[in-house]
């Protein structure tokens, strides 16, 4: 069944979860080169002895650690402003909301991770006693993303080399590979992040436990913390569930990806069926679970004292989240019903698919150097050829001769003016050098300039009718202001007070000098 | 009122929605509604595929992405580098245009293992420098080989017989002068150019790395390249290399 050639065996096993046999990251696996000399196998009474085999794969587990590791490391060289951050911690908390997220409408993207991420970062602020700086933590976001997705070696999967000991007795060095985040094109058309199956492994510490069983026992702890009143524990199991059952949707989805883009990627000979017939069995009984916690919570709430707030929150979330795992099952479920037709289309539709895979050429060696090698003639007609396809379809234009008459008989459209004249804008507030009066003063000079100027009246007339009425200096500066005010055109309205100059007549008046203006009431009467 | 077409007609719809590269059936009704029915639809898989060949045209892949068609050779739909660059039917332009592209793809592809990738896995952005450090170190690495052997005859050049890093090596001492409208003819700039007008084409993104302006592919170019161009192309160089000298030079 097993295909020798590596990259059908990395497709077939890629549904499998787990660091262990099975793993996406086996096919990688390879041996590099045997560096050191074989053993004399007689003088060994048994390779199990000298290399269990155990010891490969928990040897592997650990390799995955090393890119987190490095982070850690790097706490050190980092910029100074940045070696306060704890790279480990937060490397964590990236791979937590981005699982968190996985399989929701809202994936997480940068921004998300960002957003989740700045509370953290502050912290660790705090904690340092720097301030706060958005920049900084957009900075150290950066880091962590590029050394979770290797941007350093252009996001290549990870590449560990390993030394382990064949049946034979000799020692042999492997490198294996495997990637913790990956930058994943949306429908949507957003760039989103999502964990590698390994990284969702590596962050549940689940290492050798399959997803089911991981889910089952989660559950299970949930039901029984529940039961003892452990509520607080309870919760965080719940949580832990539900992570579960987000990464089993994904596992079930990816096989279902795959089979919609290749067929040849998934086993459905033997594999997929398999998993598929355990899934259902599996979500059916994680629904009876997820009900009999519901009904569980529900009958709690009822027994539970009003004043145990802390108590009743707990198990309002508990229901919450496994809430949300059951409608996740349900769903998951209704698309596992239909997934033997997924692969049946599948077929029918790739069967005519294009052509066999053709040997991958390494495009600057294989390509790009024996066309720079041509003849320029020769190379031009080859890349005349090859062209197109790089850039895709080009729609050809028809003339439309309806398109032409309707673009001639419509009128003629007004050039867009290529300049807009700006207003000058008084910055300065109308009512700024009003305010610094009081209110009281203000009141009194309105109705004195209202009432004397109902008709039409001359600033001097006004200001020497006030001061016959017993105003006070104060009062006099209002009024003239308000009398500016209604000289510019644009604040007559707030001013009620509308003002023109008198030509050549100057204000008689001791306090005040200048022009003297014809000042009438507009709006605001009284 | 949609109810009286028939399947051909939606097949239409469906490949001129492949032909509008900026379309996504997640923004798109009934971009997403054909999408669907081409994967529930055996029939209509068939329509579209049958209609698209007979347009020119192949159906490289169908997804939640929509669908990604390429031209066939001598497809109406091909792009040649001669429409590439309007105004410029030099043959040493078309000849840069074409090898911007390849090393643009080669730059976004550096191992032929990455070709086989998942083309939903969004590859790193690349820079106008990327791409011409790589073309230029190979020009200088066969400019090195060829060193002691006779320079290529002045009847040679006019005939086209000199080989193509010579012409690629000539235009980087056109960058260097100060001249800006020679700097057009610069190879930078022609890398620019060609990855400007493949974002219009919704095969990149323009994203910035650090200070320097970045082009991140687009699933679509990722698709187009990984499907088939790297592919076709190698192939349509190994038939060159392996036909008899005499029938190519003709």
């Amino acid at each position: 069944m097993k295909d020798p050639d590596p990259r059908t065996t990395a497709h077939s096993a890629q549904p499998s979860f787990g660091f262990a046999e099975g793993n996406q990251s086996v096919a990688s696996d390879t041996p590099t080169a045997p560096t050191l000399p074989a053993v004399d196998p007689g003088a060994l009474s048994s390779h199990v002895e000298i290399w269990p085999l155990e010891l490969t794969r928990r040897l592997r587990v650990l390799l995955h650690t090393l890119p987190l590791d490095a982070l850690r490391r790097g706490d050190a060289t980092r910029d100074p402003e940045l070696r306060h951050y704890d790279g480990l911690a937060l490397a964590l908390r990236v791979l937590d909301v981005v699982i968190d997220r996985l399989g929701l409408e809202a994936e997480a993207d940068r921004e998300v991770v960002t957003r989740l991420l700045r509370p953290v970062l502050a912290a660790l602020d705090a904690a340092a006693e720097m301030p706060v700086s958005a920049e900084r933590h957009d900075v150290m976001v950066d880091r962590l993303l590029s050394g979770l997705r290797n941007d350093s070696e252009a996001r290549r999967p990870f590449t560990e080399v390993y030394t382990t000991i064949d049946a034979d007795g000799r020692a042999s060095r492997h490198s294996l590979e495997f990637r913790l985040l990956i930058d994943t094109f949306h429908p949507s058309g957003r760039t989103v992040l999502r964990p590698s199956s390994e990284a969702c492994n590596l962050y549940l510490r689940l290492l050798d436990l399959d997803v089911e069983d991981a889910q089952a026992a989660a559950e299970a702890v949930v039901e029984s913390q529940l039961a003892r009143g452990r509520f607080d524990e309870a919760v965080h199991s719940a949580r832990e569930a539900r992570i579960q059952s987000v990464i089993f949707r994904e596992k079930i989805l990816r096989i279902l990806r795959d089979t919609r883009r290749d067929v040849d990627r998934v086993d459905w000979k033997e594999d997929a069926p398999r998993t598929l017939n355990e899934s259902v069995a599996h979500l059916e009984r994680r629904v009876s679970v997820e009900r009999g916690i519901l009904v569980a919570a529900d009958a709690r709430l009822e027994l539970m004292p009003d004043e145990d707030a802390n108590g009743r929150r707990a198990v309002v979330q508990i229901a919450d989240l496994t809430r949300d795992c059951l409608l996740r099952h349900t769903e998951l479920h209704e698309q596992l019903m239909g997934a033997r037709n997924v692969f049946l289309d599948a077929q029918g539709r790739q069967a005519f698919a294009p052509g066999p895979l053709q040997p991958l050429p390494d495009l600057s060696r294989d390509v790009l150097e024996p066309i720079l090698r041509m003849p320029v003639a020769q190379a031009s007609r080859l890349v005349d050829r090859g062209f197109p396809l790089f850039v895709g379809p080009r729609v050809p234009m028809l003339p439309s001769l309806t398109e032409l008459v309707s673009w001639m008989l419509q009128p003629r459209r007004p050039q867009p003016r290529q300049d807009v004249p700006v207003e000058p804008i008084d910055a300065a507030d109308v009512e700024a050098e009003l305010q610094r009066y009081s209110p009281q003063i203000r009141a009194a000079a309105e109705s004195l300039l209202l009432s004397t100027a109902a008709g039409e009246a001359r600033l001097s007339e006004v200001l020497s009718a006030a001061r016959n009425a017993g105003a006070t200096d104060s009062v006099l500066e209002v009024i003239a202001l308000l009398a500016l005010q209604g000289f510019a055109t644009e604040d007559r309205d707030a001013a009620g007070i509308s003002a023109e100059v008198i030509s050549g007549a100057h204000l008689e008046d001791s306090l005040l000098y200048g022009n003297d203006l014809l000042v009438t009431a507009t709006v605001r009467g009284g | 009122m949609t109810s009286q077409h028939d399947t051909i007609w939606y097949a239409g719809r469906f490949v001129q929605w492949g032909l509008r590269p900026l379309a996504r059936p997640a923004q798109e009704p009934e971009y997403r509604e054909l999408t669907e029915r081409y994967f529930d639809d055996g029939a209509f898989r068939a329509t579209v595929r049958e209609l698209a060949d007979g347009l020119g045209l192949r159906v490289l892949d169908v997804s939640e992405h929509g669908i990604v068609l390429a031209p066939q050779d001598d497809s109406i739909f091909g792009l040649r580098p001669a429409d590439f660059r309007p105004g410029s039917a030099r043959v040493d332009d078309r000849l840069l245009d074409g090898l911007a592209q390849i090393a643009i793809a080669a730059t976004v592809f550096p191992r032929a293992r990455d070709l086989d990738e998942d083309p939903d896995i969004v590859r790193p952005p690349v820079t106008i420098d990327e791409v011409e450090v790589q073309l230029r170190q190979l020009c200088e690495r066969l400019s090195e080989e060829a060193r002691g052997t006779t320079d290529p005859a002045a009847s040679d050049e006019a005939r086209g017989l000199i080989e193509a890093w010579r012409v690629y090596l000539r235009r980087l001492d056109t960058m260097e002068t100060r001249d800006s409208r020679k700097a057009m003819r610069a190879t930078r700039r022609v890398i620019e150019y060609a990855l400007d007008r493949l974002r219009e084409f919704g095969c990149f993104t323009q994203v910035r790395e650090g200070d320097e302006p970045a082009w991140q592919p687009t699933r679509r170019y990722q698709v187009m390249v990984q499907q088939l161009a790297a592919t076709a192309l190698f192939q349509l160089l190994r038939e060159v290399c392996d036909a008899p000298r005499g029938g190519e030079a003709a």
